[in-house]
């Protein structure tokens, strides 16, 4: 026994933090999280000159029968929400109608997510300096980067799972390419099935749904009506949500206050839909949007849009700082997949 | 499970996978910080340590596993802003550290000194340490990191690693009046990888 062992000795490994304080921090990290995942600017606003664009149409019945959908505005300050809400009943309602894909037996549903987002580094930081902590101002820099996942589920949910990730590369980091197998989705190294499990519960109708999403608001920075926004988009984003629950889904983002449409965006892979979203005013405008088939209440991936801040620099118009696309298939086999890269 | 520089790369693509990092590790720094701090600072500064390694995660070293290191290095540098608290925290956790000891441990040292004495011997000799030893020295006895991991932490070479340690040791020896007991024959672990870092 040395000096060490007994200064070792001394280690109190009873200290455990209070669940509260466990909590508490856990849910800043998750705002902070989110507030990058949505491009949220954390400094003052640098205001751009607001731009006269085109303004609102007034949807009416007609027009929607006929699977036409409202123009929306994005630099307007008051978009009505109910060419929103029509859009997303319409396509609820034809949700119900529509068939998901259905693997037979040996066949895979194969769900392609594939995302460009922004890689941001800097800001303001706390920064070693001569052995001290310095809180410095590094300078913020985005570049575009794309992830594309791929994963296949078995027609025997408790087959082999499989999902492919690969990452192109930054200044900061190198692309990145992996796979991932497990027997059910999940084994005690992997768990696929977590990002693309349905949670249960979902109340198949509109109104119980958004009651169900808001008695699970938990406070935090964002406001009830985005963070309700955020967690019905975060289900729909999972992809395999059945058309029923989809449906009641839709109709309870029809039900979130600030709601509003805008028509022929396109989603990753060049697909048109109406997409759905809500400009935080707290955010400096940032605009998050999901994108549907107004015909089919399908999901055809997510845009978001850097507010009037501007302290997330876009790479694509209007602000543009993310765009995914998705796309569910049924599929025969898993196709050969790339080599893991060295860090993969 | 993915291991923590896997989890890290992923959570550049998707932030909110941070969040495992923080299940993982949370109680580990906290430990490590109220050890040194008491409870209340050690809160803070847990939630401080992932709120910066969250900032700085493009900036991890992807070849490190272990993603502990570099949370316990966060978590020390945001340590010497509590400096003052620490002094005082050091001055008011005698009796705890005498608690610690473990009886057979004094039996061992020569029954020479009660625990409290050793203890309050043990943290004047701490708090004499140099920031930067005191820092590596505490990452290797309460945050129980292997010498490659505090240089890791500390962003130092292994051999500065084994210099402070060795700085301190002497000190601690002569503090607990251990130095003639024995000579410096290991480093208080039963694995050697350490010294061949």
């Amino acid at each position: 026994m040395d000096e060490l062992t007994l200064l070792r000795s001394t280690r109190d490994d009873s200290l455990t933090p209070s669940p509260e304080a466990l909590q508490s921090s856990r849910a800043l990290l998750l705002d902070r999280a989110r507030d990058l995942r949505t491009g949220k600017p954390r400094r003052l606003p640098r205001r751009r000159p607001m731009i006269a664009r085109v303004g609102w149409a007034v949807a009416g019945v007609a027009a929607v029968t006929a699977g036409v959908v409202v123009v929306g505005n994005l630099g307007q300050s008051t978009p009505p929400a109910s060419a929103a809400q029509i859009v997303l009943r319409h396509a609820a309602a034809e949700t119900i109608k529509y068939s998901d894909p259905v693997a037979s037996p040996g066949q895979y549903l194969h769900l392609r997510r594939a995302s460009r987002w922004n890689a941001c580094s800097g800001g303001e930081l706390d920064v070693e300096r001569d052995g001290q902590m310095v809180h410095t101002q590094v300078p913020y820099v985005c570049e575009p980067f794309d992830d594309i996942r791929d994963v296949y589920v078995p027609a025997d949910p408790n087959g082999e799972w499989v999902e492919h990730w690969v990452r192109s590369e930054t200044s900061d980091l190198p692309g990145a390419i992996r796979t991932v197998r497990a027997p059910g989705g999940k084994s005690d190294e992997i768990d696929i099935r977590r990002e693309y499990d349905t949670p249960s519960g979902i109340p198949m109708d509109g109104a119980a749904a958004y009651k169900w999403i808001d008695d699970q608001y938990g406070g935090g920075s964002s406001n009830r009506d985005e963070d309700n926004f955020v967690r019905i988009v975060d289900i729909l984003r999972s992809g395999f949500v059945p058309a029923p629950a989809r449906a009641a889904l839709l109709k309870a983002l029809a039900k979130v206050p600030g709601v509003t449409a805008t028509e022929d965006v396109a989603n990753l892979d060049g697909i048109k839909g109406v997409a759905i979203g809500r400009s935080e005013a707290v955010r400096q405008e940032e605009r998050q949007e999901i994108i549907i088939d107004p015909n089919t209440g399908l999901v055809l991936g997510e845009r978001t849009l850097a507010g009037t801040g501007a302290y997330e620099r876009p790479w694509g118009p209007d602000g543009l700082t993310g765009l995914t696309a998705f796309e569910l298939t049924v599929v025969d086999s898993v196709p050969d997949l790339p080599a893991d890269s060295p860090q993969g | 499970m993915n291991p923590d520089n896997e989890v890290i790369q992923r959570s550049l693509a998707e932030p909110a996978v941070f969040a495992q990092l923080f299940d993982r590790h949370a109680v580990s720094v906290f430990r490590y910080a109220a050890q040194r701090l008491g409870d209340h600072p050690a809160e803070d500064v847990m939630s401080e340590t992932f709120l910066v390694a969250f900032e700085r995660r493009s900036a991890y070293d992807q070849a490190v596993r272990d993603a502990r290191p570099w949370l316990l290095g966060i978590a020390t540098r945001l340590l010497r802003k509590h400096a003052r608290v620490e002094a005082v925290a050091w001055r008011g956790m005698t009796a705890d550290l005498a608690a610690q000891v473990a009886p057979d441990l004094i039996e061992q040292a020569g029954s020479r000194i009660d625990a409290e004495r050793l203890s309050r011997r043990l943290g004047r000799a701490l708090a004499r340490l140099s920031t930067a030893d005191r820092d590596t020295l505490l990452l290797y006895a309460w945050g129980e990191l292997e010498y490659a991991a505090i240089a890791t932490a500390m962003q130092v070479p292994v051999g500065t690693v084994r210099s402070r340690l060795n700085r301190a040791r002497r000190i601690l020896r002569r503090a607990s009046g251990m130095e003639t007991m024995e000579q410096e024959t290991d480093h208080g672990r039963a694995d050697a990888a350490p010294q061949h870092a």
